[in-house]
């Protein structure tokens, strides 16, 4: 008997890593299997937890956590990505899948001028007459809703509120106010001046930021890359704890920094390491996690996982749970059930609180 | 013209010994050569052998890449990415003398010519000049900024004397270079090389490259930077290597020299021809290869590919011989006399 299988093949944005597709039964076109060593399957693995199904996208984490830790009347953003640099940013794009737009990022690319987009005020009116219309229409509203009540017409008010406050949402941007002891703290460079905007949201009460460093991929001097790279992450990271702590924010706040995959453990002919997605590490700070808690571990030469493997669905569960949602929550699409996880897929319990 | 530059290989001897070389020093008039390698250790290797191997010369000493390496007749000199740098006694293979350096990775180990002075560089963005003679310090040189314009910590990856000992020049990775007075050990000028410096604003945002070797024309009159072109891609070493002379009184840049689409990467190490008639470059990405440049035009004359990263190599006194020490391999090289 003979086996055959048609393989579709589509060009994705990732690089230079093995391929797979995934092969199940009654599943005629998997897809690229991504999480094995290329950027965009890596990437869309541990920010989804789960590849997606051929006619099913999975939300990402920020979109999960915007869900899930939003307000309805917020009036600042749900999710927020900083994205500044111009490569890996089709590798990691964020998306809310079946979710749908209203748990979307709002994507800040331009490093030059952070901002929310297309929600300046014109110059044009003043801030009084600004607030004077958003009076005049909020005052509008409430009477044609008077005696009706209808569901629509409160949507309509929640949006326009939402708009409101997002357009000034341009101070957190700003982060000219913030004492000298902060900036030195962070540092100076671009990815220190986002993490503070990115505390500054939080601290306003956006749900979910994520602030990307490109870019790690050291296939040519791994040693320079990081000598440029590790003490800029250490400082910024630290910051943002020790920032976070002073404030009393660490406890409610999780900082998780990972990557779509790990380096190999020997050093190629470039003096560089290439991609190797057996074996990696991802941090969680703040939160419901267990401080200094160490979970799985290598062999010497890092080229193997010997203890407390898991994969990028225990991962994502972990992560759930040290933001205080249950992993086990269900959504529907449509009638069907959809677990925030994979059935099976378990949090780690050694890192949680 | 090829001919009289005596640049035609006529046979290759290869040495598989496992390890990333990245320093050596070849005893004078001889094949025989000590590298410093990835495990930390000390090989010896002499390439007359019929077979030749790579010898471990010490047990212990180092922790860390042995990057640099010089000798004079008494002492072999090794300095690693552990800040340390060791001087061994050659005759015993015994470390006679261990110290903390620097502060960083230290990054280059030259000697002068005359073997009186031993000059080391590293990320600590210092030079400190050593009495082989008395192991006295006898100076620290400082003029190279600790962070690059972008606020990311510099390193300085090289030091080169002159042939006639007169002058050391030190660079980094920004392209900056100081030449100075090897007996007042003050600065006498400076230059700078700014296309040495990879920095990637807009995808990346960082750098990898830098000024990675130096060379003194035998007159002393010009300077020979080495390093890599403008990087598209900084996660690979995707560029051409790259050459830049400077005329030292002007500090005028006289030329920016490269080879074929085949010679990319870093360049790691300069020499010139005894009678300055040409100047050979080594160096790589994940192959290499040696550039022979013909200073009088200048142009690039000839390429040899090589199938390792060229990390250091040494021209003989007749310049009728190369070796190479790189990822994994030894290369000797003889040339057509």
């Amino acid at each position: 008997m003979l086996d055959s299988a048609v393989i579709e093949v589509r060009a994705g944005n990732g690089g230079h890593g093995i391929v797979s597709f995934i092969r199940e039964a009654l599943l005629p076109r998997g897809g690229p299997g991504g999480g094995d060593g290329g950027h965009g399957g890596g990437a869309q693995l541990m920010m989804r937890g789960r590849k997606d199904e051929p006619n099913l996208k999975y939300p990402d984490l920020g979109a999960v956590v915007a869900k899930e830790l939003g307000r309805m009347d917020s009036q600042v953003p749900d999710y927020v990505n900083f994205y500044t640099s111009t490569e890996g940013r089709g590798s990691a794009k964020t998306t809310p899948g079946f979710l749908g737009a209203r748990y979307g990022a709002i994507n800040l690319y331009d490093g030059k001028k952070l901002s929310l987009p297309n929600i300046e005020k014109l110059d044009s009116v003043t801030k009084g007459d600004h607030e004077a219309r958003a009076d005049l229409r909020n005052f509008l509203s409430s009477r044609f809703d008077q005696g009706r009540g209808l569901a629509s017409v409160k949507s309509h008010a929640a949006a326009y509120a939402r708009v409101h406050g997002l357009m000034s949402c341009e101070k957190l941007f700003d982060i000219s106010d913030e004492p000298q002891y902060i900036k030195d703290m962070y540092g100076p460079t671009q990815f220190a001046e986002q993490t503070i905007m990115a505390r500054r949201m939080v601290e306003a009460g956006v749900p979910f930021v994520r602030v990307s460093r490109a870019w790690w991929d050291s296939h040519g001097q791994n040693f320079e890359t990081h000598l440029e790279m590790v003490p800029e992450l250490d400082r910024v990271l630290s910051a943002l704890i020790d920032d976070l702590k002073q404030r009393g924010m660490l406890e409610d706040t999780l900082v998780v920094t990972m990557g779509e995959f790990g380096r190999t453990p020997k050093i190629n002919g470039s003096l560089g390491r290439d991609h190797f997605a057996t074996a990696w590490s991802a941090s969680l700070h703040g939160g419901r996690t267990v401080p200094g808690a160490v979970y799985g571990k290598t062999d010497a030469k890092g080229e193997r996982v010997v203890e407390g493997e898991i994969g990028a669905g225990e991962m994502f569960a972990t992560i759930l749970e040290a933001a205080g949602i249950d992993h086990k929550r269900e959504y529907h699409v449509g009638a069907r059930p959809i677990p925030l996880v994979n059935p099976g897929i378990k949090p780690v319990s050694e890192l949680i609180a | 013209m090829e001919a009289e530059l005596n640049t035609n290989f006529v046979s290759k001897k290869e040495l598989n010994h496992g390890h990333i070389a990245f320093s050596m020093a070849r005893i004078p008039g001889s094949e025989h050569y000590y590298h410093g390698a990835s495990d930390s250790g000390v090989y010896q290797v002499d390439h007359a052998d019929e077979k030749p191997e790579a010898k471990r010369f010490t047990a212990e000493g180092h922790t860390s890449y042995i990057i640099g390496m010089a000798l004079n007749s008494r002492h072999l000199f090794t300095g690693g990415w552990d800040k340390h740098l060791i001087w061994w006694d050659r005759e015993t293979g015994k470390a006679v003398r261990k110290q903390k350096d620097h502060d960083k990775w230290l990054r280059g180990v030259e000697i002068s010519p005359c073997g009186k002075q031993l000059a080391t560089v590293a990320d600590d963005m210092v030079c400190r000049i050593w009495s082989t003679e008395t192991g006295s310090l006898l100076a620290e040189l400082k003029g190279h900024e600790a962070k690059t314009p972008n606020n990311y910590p510099s390193m300085l990856f090289c030091a080169r004397y002159s042939l006639d000992g007169s002058r050391l020049a030190t660079g980094d990775k920004v392209g900056h270079i100081v030449i100075w007075d090897t007996e007042s050990f003050k600065p006498l000028k400076t230059l700078d090389a700014p296309g040495h410096y990879t920095w990637d604003p807009k995808a990346r945002r960082h750098s990898i490259g830098g000024l990675r070797s130096l060379a003194f024309s035998p007159d002393t009159k010009q300077l020979y930077t080495g390093g890599i072109h403008k990087i598209g891609n900084v996660d690979h070493l995707g560029a051409k290597a790259r050459i830049e002379m400077f005329d030292i009184d002007t500090g005028e840049s006289l030329a920016v020299l490269s080879g074929s689409d085949k010679c990319k990467g870093l360049v790691e190490h300069m020499e010139f021809h005894r009678d300055g008639k040409w100047l050979v470059a080594g160096g790589g990405d994940h192959k290499g290869w040696l550039l022979f440049v013909d200073p009088s035009q200048p142009k690039v004359i000839r390429e040899v590919g090589l199938p390792m990263h060229v990390h250091e190599f040494s021209l003989n006194e007749v310049a009728n011989q190369i070796i190479t020490v790189g990822h994994e391999k030894s290369i000797r090289l003889d040339l057509q006399v």
